[in-house]
């Protein structure tokens, strides 16, 4: 199923954020320039000259000339690394060396990044078109042998749209079914949902027959459809093929987990930061052990002892993202992590099994392959079997949310390593090792993120070892020690120690 | 003994027999026959050697052999396979998967490879929630089992009752497309 990736507007806030921390980690960078030469635009019987450069991926253009014909609000960052474009109501946000630009609340994967050259920032053609076609309903067609770039309005199309309309299990579906994809785009305001199409209208093939509690109206226009949802009711969208399909699910109670989530205390204060994110929590119980052991209990229990020690061995500064019985959204931990800009962020969970023999700590770090090399891969293929006709975009934003985790995997990897390093030489237990998987909750952490499981809770025994205050103390101590170990190295220092925990 | 007695008692025997056949099928979930999807000439052939990965009591999918009408293609062989895995282990040590009473809701044919599932809980239930290693022996166990069995599926997108989850029961972000991964699965020996 592919699909837009459109950021909920809390975890916004936390992703710009982000950006510019992985920008100033990174020196830009981006194929090697092969060829400098200028390109005729061709636009309205008018010519005009644009510096243009060809690397391995493609052409890039100069932006600055085509700011100035076709419009558009440009502001350049002191540095020259943020380029900020106002088009349409709509923000876009890119530069050198950066394969990803943020439009409004999506972020977006470009076929090349941006290049700094003489001539100005030059940009890959899907990002003018990204621009200038969504946007603006232009038609940029490129002619590579002829170095020619011709811009034109696009013809009006009057699209025959059908809309179904399905509520099941508290979840409301919209489709909005087109003949052929359409250039449109989705504008977000309260409680409206505008989907604006650009340069060809809509014409309503019949009304959808079945109602909806998150849904109090949907209107037409030839060149909008407003979807207006129920108080507290959010709506994700993504697309499907053949036919083109624009979906909305709708579901409730959305608003308060949109909120920017906020630690309560000063964030910045110079020291180190932690962030523990005690799994579950709420009416999510997580695992329950044959004796009716909660997991979230005992992982606020474990997440609590664990800042305790930290704080009293390291000069760190320790979050956690609950201190109480409450639900968090996964993706809200990670996004509370990025806020406080956190050098770790440590998931701890207890593990259960479908057998009731299984014990033992495993160590996870998000897995790579899982998410995105094969997600790519299935979005290459995805596009060659659609005779390259598919919007590989629109697959590589579903593996964008990673990219943040996964410039740190190798971080991540190390600290799982001492982590299980550590429990298995303080406890003798049985060595399940540091795993990969797609944990949701490690997803989007911009820094160092593991999530340790302490013991599985499906292990009669197991579950009742994890109750014992001295082997829950036994365990944070061994996390504690492993921290240490992991802040040295960072370091570079030799000369680890952990106090009286060694 | 007399040839009426011995008659009597191997009917007695057979009776037995196919009762119990009966009651193992029936605990063993619905019927293969009489699947909407499965077509018309499910029975033609001789039947078709499936392999299904079901979680063991350790940390891997163990594989189970299993026979079933060679006729089947597509969906119609998704479903049924996946009904098999549903319907659970014969051997001992092996774990169902999912609940008990979850269901195949539907199944969209494979398009570049890419099989959608939808799953629907047991009656009056939601989703599960599972610890990791139980979430992760389900997930692959289902895609494995699917891959290895379907030439022209290279990976699976889940739903619950057609809904894409953020995560598949709890812990694992599902919302793409997940491919076999074989690490998962014991080596044998």
């Amino acid at each position: 199923m592919r699909g837009r990736f459109r950021l909920p507007s809390g975890l916004l806030v936390a992703a710009l954020a982000t950006l510019p921390l992985l920008a100033a980690e990174e020196e830009p960078s981006g194929p090697a320039i092969l060829e400098r030469s200028t390109a005729t635009v061709e636009m309205d019987g008018r010519r005009w000259a644009v510096p243009y450069s060809v690397t391995s991926l493609g052409p890039l253009f100069s932006l600055q000339p085509v700011v100035a014909s076709l419009g558009g609000e440009l502001s350049i960052g002191p540095l020259g690394a943020s380029h900020t474009l106002e088009l349409g109501g709509t923000t876009f946000v890119f530069g050198p060396g950066s394969g990803v630009v943020t439009a409004g609340e999506e972020i977006i994967a470009l076929s090349q990044p941006p290049a700094a050259t003489l001539e100005g920032l030059q940009v890959p053609l899907d990002l003018l078109r990204r621009i200038y076609a969504d946007m603006a309903g232009y038609e940029i067609l490129w002619d590579g042998g002829n170095r020619r770039l011709a811009i034109g309005e696009r013809r009006l199309q009057q699209l025959p749209v059908a809309v179904d309309v399905v509520h099941l299990s508290g979840v409301t579906t919209v489709v909005l079914q087109f003949p052929s994809e359409p250039s449109y785009h989705i504008n977000r305001s309260g409680r409206q949902v505008r989907v604006q199409l650009v340069g060809d209208q809509a014409l309503l093939q019949g009304r959808p027959a079945q109602r909806s509690p998150l849904l109090e109206r949907l209107d037409f226009a030839p060149e909008e459809i407003v979807l207006q949802l129920a108080p507290g009711v959010a709506a994700d969208d993504y697309t499907l093929a053949g036919p083109f399909r624009l979906v909305f699910e709708l579901y409730p109670g959305a608003e308060t987990a949109a909120e920017a989530p906020t630690f309560r205390r000063p964030l910045d204060d110079g020291r180190e930061v932690i962030v523990l994110d005690p799994g579950h929590g709420g009416s999510d119980t997580g695992a329950i052990g044959p004796a009716g052991t909660q997991e979230k209990d005992v992982t606020l229990r474990l997440a609590g002892l664990l800042a305790e020690g930290l704080r009293g061995h390291l000069p760190v500064r320790v979050e956690l993202t609950r201190d109480e019985d409450a639900e968090l959204p996964l993706a809200t931990r990670s996004a509370l992590a990025n806020q406080a800009k956190a050098d770790l962020f440590l998931s701890i969970h207890l593990n259960s099994a479908h057998g009731p023999s299984a014990h033992g700590t495993e160590t996870y770090f998000l897995s790579l392959e899982a998410s995105d090399e094969r997600a790519a891969q299935a979005a290459e293929d995805a596009n060659r079997a659609a005779g390259g006709t598919a919007d590989p975009l629109t697959d590589l934003q579903l593996i964008l949310w990673d990219m943040a985790q996964s410039r740190h995997l190798a971080s991540s990897q190390y600290l799982a390593n001492l982590i299980q390093e550590e429990l298995n030489q303080a406890l003798d237990l049985r060595d399940r090792g540091v795993k990969q998987a797609p944990f949701s909750v490690l997803m989007g952490a911009a820094m160092p993120a593991v999530l340790v499981e302490l013991g599985f809770l499906s292990n009669p025994e197991e579950e009742q070892r994890l109750l014992d205050p001295a082997y829950q103390r036994q365990l944070t101590d061994a996390l504690v020690r492993a921290v240490t170990r992991f802040r040295a190295q960072r370091e570079g220092s030799t000369t680890a120690t952990a106090g009286s925990l060694q | 003994m007399s040839r009426r007695t011995a008659l009597a008692i191997i009917g007695v025997v057979l009776a037995i027999a196919g009762l119990l056949v009966l009651l193992a099928r029936r605990d063993r979930g619905p019927s293969p026959a009489g699947r909407p999807d499965d077509g018309p000439n499910q029975a033609a052939g001789p039947p078709r050697q499936v392999t299904l990965y079901f979680p063991g009591d350790g940390d891997r999918l163990e594989a189970e052999e299993r026979e079933i009408p060679s006729a089947l293609r597509g969906p119609a062989l998704a479903r049924h396979v996946l009904e098999e895995l549903l319907s659970g282990p014969v051997s001992d040590g092996l774990y169902l998967p999912l609940p008990e009473g979850t269901t195949v809701d539907f199944v969209e044919p494979a398009e570049h490879g890419t099989l959608y599932v939808s799953l629907a809980p047991p009656e009056g239930h939601t989703p599960p929630r599972y610890g990791s290693r139980a979430e992760i022996l389900a997930v692959y166990s289902l895609v494995n089992t699917l891959c290895a069995n379907l030439p022209d599926v290279d990976r699976v997108a889940f739903l619950w009752n057609g809904v894409e989850p953020m995560t598949f029961a709890g812990n694992l972000d599902t919302r793409r497309p997940v491919s076999p991964e074989p690490r998962w699965i014991r080596s044998p020996g």
